[in-house]
């Protein structure tokens, strides 16, 4: 085997917390302030891991799964997305759907954990998880489904590895719709601006955030861990439909899907910079636009 | 196809015949190799908390309750809460029922609310269906009369009707 893909894999995994550090370094610059170090996130996850642990009393074995289900499932995600043209480690026919799933999973021990704590705050961002994933997933799957036909090919490896900017030329609009679609579902599943913001400090207001108020220490750590892995997973589809550089020479497609990658969580601060989170009641719409778009690009490339 | 004709095929199909011995025999394979390395992620990840939190205090203490002291089950989300926003996107469908007297005036009486989502499937499609049957049936009761001279009767005009047939 190849051991570039897995070198891409633990590059990916060692450098997803930055991802995080330019998003709130633009938003940042935007509000004029100097803000948080680029490497936050490692700090953040230093800190963590060097502390104890509390427990609720009201939970059980279901909360301690959590954490670990949770990012075990993202880790192994990683391992299906293709980086810069290099197919990913882990690559075969029906994997996008596994993909899907190990997404599913990951949010139905986070909901499951947060349910454990009888907490009704938890309860609420749990139930609204729970609704706004239901309607990012198609869109999501969609997207899938639209790549693949393009390319006659069941794997994302090879799916997103046959695109390039002559097939920019020839299926815009296809590429277009799945792009924006992949943003939106971006947005939506790594619970930022416009469906979720992740520095507020209200519970009623929080989503993801108030799902995981009882984690601490090491829990905190891990469930932060595979919200960045999740924030590269799926911005590595999206910079993979967006940017599809083919030079030939590996490390340079390699490198600019990394600038890429910093250029999308640019892209993330600009939108969180320069918008409110959508009012609850209209975040279904949005998501269910992501749906419409990909439902569209699936028919164009079957018609 | 087996796995003989593959090579004819454009090399991007990668499926093989869906039910090919070689095809089924890939197919477990990467089934249980991804099973066991997801497992093994999950469990990596809970040896390393576990090692983690070796002589660290973990404490145990009360659900987050931004202040609120004494929480109790009644509280929790319940499980109608928890689907609510997805039945209210749904509710064309669902059809929600709702009962019961809202607060009203400065000084409210004692007010109740209760919301019931049957299952529309039963309620609109099986239970018609079922009853509709159930009643085109019922008018058949007169041949059930528990005499069993009356069954022996039904198997011999059944044989003979049988019989004339075959003859006919």
């Amino acid at each position: 085997m190849d051991a570039a893909p897995v070198l891409r894999y633990l590059l990916a995994f060692a450098l997803a917390p930055l991802l995080g550090g330019v998003i709130t370094k633009t938003k940042a610059f935007f509000a004029g302030r100097t803000g948080a170090p680029l490497l936050q996130g490692y700090f953040d996850l230093a800190k963590l891991l060097r502390k104890g642990t509390v427990y609720s009393t009201t939970t059980s074995w279901v909360f301690r799964a959590g954490p670990v289900v949770t990012v075990g499932a993202v880790a192994v995600a990683l391992a299906l997305v293709p980086m810069g043209g290099t197919p990913a480690p882990l690559a075969f026919p029906g994997d996008f759907l596994l993909l899907a799933y190990l997404f599913a999973l990951a949010r139905f021990f986070t909901i499951a954990a947060a349910l454990d704590t009888g907490s009704a705050f938890e309860g609420m961002g749990a139930s609204r998880e729970a609704q706004f994933s239901a309607l990012a997933e198609p869109g999501l799957v969609l997207c899938f489904l639209a790549l693949t036909r393009s390319a006659g090919d069941l794997s994302l490896s090879v799916s997103l590895g046959a695109l390039s900017f002559a097939a920019w030329r020839s299926h815009a609009a296809v590429l277009a719709l799945v792009a924006a679609a992949l943003f939106i579902v971006f947005l939506a599943e790594n619970a930022r601006i416009p469906v979720d913001d992740p520095t507020t400090h209200l519970e009623l207001t929080m989503i993801h955030e108030v799902m995981v108020l009882d984690h601490g220490g090491p829990d905190l750590a891990l469930v932060e861990a595979a919200s960045w892995l999740k924030l590269w997973v799926l911005g590595a589809l999206v910079v993979g439909v967006a940017v599809p550089v083919r030079t030939g020479i590996p490390a340079l497609d390699g490198g600019v899907f990394l600038a890429a990658m910093l250029l999308l969580g640019v892209a993330v601060g600009v939108v969180e910079s320069a918008m409110a989170r959508l009012r609850l009641l209209r975040v279904p719409q949005l998501l269910v636009a992501s749906g419409v778009l990909a439902a569209l690009a699936t028919a164009l490339i079957s018609g | 196809m087996d796995d003989a004709d593959r090579g004819s095929v454009t090399p991007k199909l990668t499926l093989p015949g869906p039910n090919s011995e070689t095809a089924v025999r890939r197919r477990t394979a990467v089934s249980l190799f991804v099973g066991l390395l997801a497992a093994a992620a999950v469990a990596a990840a809970a040896v390393a908390r576990r090692l983690l939190l070796r002589g660290r205090t973990v404490a145990a203490g009360p659900t987050w309750g931004c202040g609120y002291a004494a929480p109790s089950p009644r509280m929790q989300y319940t499980a109608s809460s928890f689907a609510q926003p997805l039945v209210d996107l749904f509710r064309p469908v669902l059809r929600t029922e709702t009962a019961g007297t809202p607060p009203s005036g400065p000084f409210p009486a004692p007010a109740s609310f209760a919301s019931a989502t049957p299952d529309p499937a039963d309620r609109r499609l099986y239970r018609p269906v079922f009853a509709g049957v159930a009643a085109l049936f019922g008018r058949l009761r007169w041949v059930q009369q528990g005499r069993i001279q009356l069954y022996l009767l039904y198997l011999v005009a059944t044989l003979l009707i049988l019989l004339l047939w075959k003859v006919r």
